[in-house]
């Protein structure tokens, strides 16, 4: 497994579960203990207003719209990766592409918490697209990097444990067939002897 | 090469501050924005590992930044889980309490079921399983974004490349 593959199976994970709560509830009582399960979860990441949340089948997704925003636009980000790092985003500083993309989602939730303006879908959508964005362009080369790592650290691990155990293999064969000679002279000497 | 500074110290802090972020109500709003509180502590966990680099060490490697952030995670969801209980043991569960004052004071009218499940969630005592469950799923979520702030730091903070000058 290659580690774009590894970490496009990750968030495309996360995402199908922030979709799959509100799946799993509609499903009836049987299914209702794995929906709370991951409510219970993404509860520790997002406050899962129901006014502020999308909805399948009247129950609301596991995250508020502004942050199912930034995880489907980072996983979009991911899918697109390779074509964006061909264009000149790529060379862009991350510092300066991190504050771009927080300050339109910054503007929103400051003048909304002072009453200055009214955060909309729309507004709570397009920041987090921006956002999601912005993460994307910082994250996924280093996280590709870290990944491929991480993996390539385990390969190694795993030659290593591989090579261990075939070691010892020959050499538990080794003893064998040594053992087997030793019975086979044994043998012939004490024939021979007896004759 | 002087050896690199220990990544303890500035994992304390960022898991620290990551901790105080969860665990203090109102404070912890600020996580309701994507673990924003979490992202900061790991981010900031690397910045002052990065403080304490000289010229004569090393380079920061992406390594240190995801050890960093995931140490700092490991702190911050045994601290944020000791703090939350503490806060709860002493001022009871004062974040419910104050979003009922808020829903109080904007009059919004709950519906009856909404009511009762606040009012069961008021009088909730701490259990050892509650407890054990609350640190379960701290240490994943803290751990994930946490590393994830550690990455976004190695992206601010890694060492530029050096072109060559142009003569002329």
């Amino acid at each position: 497994m290659t580690p774009r593959r590894l970490l496009l199976a990750a968030a495309f994970l996360w995402c199908a579960s922030i979709v799959a709560a509100p799946v799993l509830a509609s499903w009836g009582e049987a299914w209702s203990s794995a929906a709370s399960v991951l409510y219970v979860m993404f509860s520790r990441v997002c406050h899962q207003m129901d006014t502020r949340s999308f909805h399948i089948a009247g129950f609301k997704f596991g995250v508020c719209i502004r942050c199912t925003a930034i995880y489907f636009s980072f996983f979009l980000g991911m899918i697109l990766f390779p074509r964006i790092a061909k264009t000149k985003v790529s060379i862009i500083d991350s510092s300066l592409v991190l504050v771009l993309s927080l300050i339109p989602m910054g503007i929103d939730v400051t003048l909304a918490t002072l009453g200055l303006h009214e955060s909309t879908v729309f507004t709570r959508m397009a920041t987090g697209i921006i956002f999601g964005s912005g993460l994307s362009v910082i994250l996924v080369p280093t996280l590709q990097e870290v990944t491929g790592g991480f993996l390539s650290l385990v390969r190694s691990r795993a030659q290593k444990v591989n090579l261990r155990n075939l070691k010892s293999e020959i050499n538990l064969r080794n003893l064998s067939n040594h053992r087997t000679i030793i019975d086979h002279t044994q043998r012939t000497s004490y024939a021979a002897k007896t004759r | 090469m002087q050896p690199k500074p220990d990544r303890f110290i500035p994992a304390l802090y960022g898991g620290l501050i990551i901790a105080g972020i969860s665990a203090i109500p109102g404070l912890n709003l600020i996580n309701v924005c994507c673990c924003a509180g979490i992202l900061l502590g790991g981010f900031l966990a690397v910045f002052f590992y990065n403080q304490e680099m000289t010229a004569e060490m090393d380079p920061l490697t992406s390594n240190d930044c995801v050890r960093l952030g995931a140490l700092a995670g490991v702190i911050a969801a045994v601290a944020g889980t000791v703090i939350s209980m503490l806060v709860m043991l002493v001022f009871g569960n004062i974040a419910i309490e104050m979003m009922m004052r808020i829903i109080h004071r904007m009059n919004i009218e709950l519906p009856p079921n909404i009511d009762e499940m606040i009012n069961q969630g008021m009088e909730e005592k701490i259990s050892f399983f509650g407890m054990v469950f609350s640190l379960f799923l701290n240490l994943i979520i803290d751990i994930i974004f946490s590393t994830l702030g550690g990455l976004i730091g190695w992206s601010v903070f890694k060492p530029k490349p050096q072109y060559p000058q142009q003569p002329g």
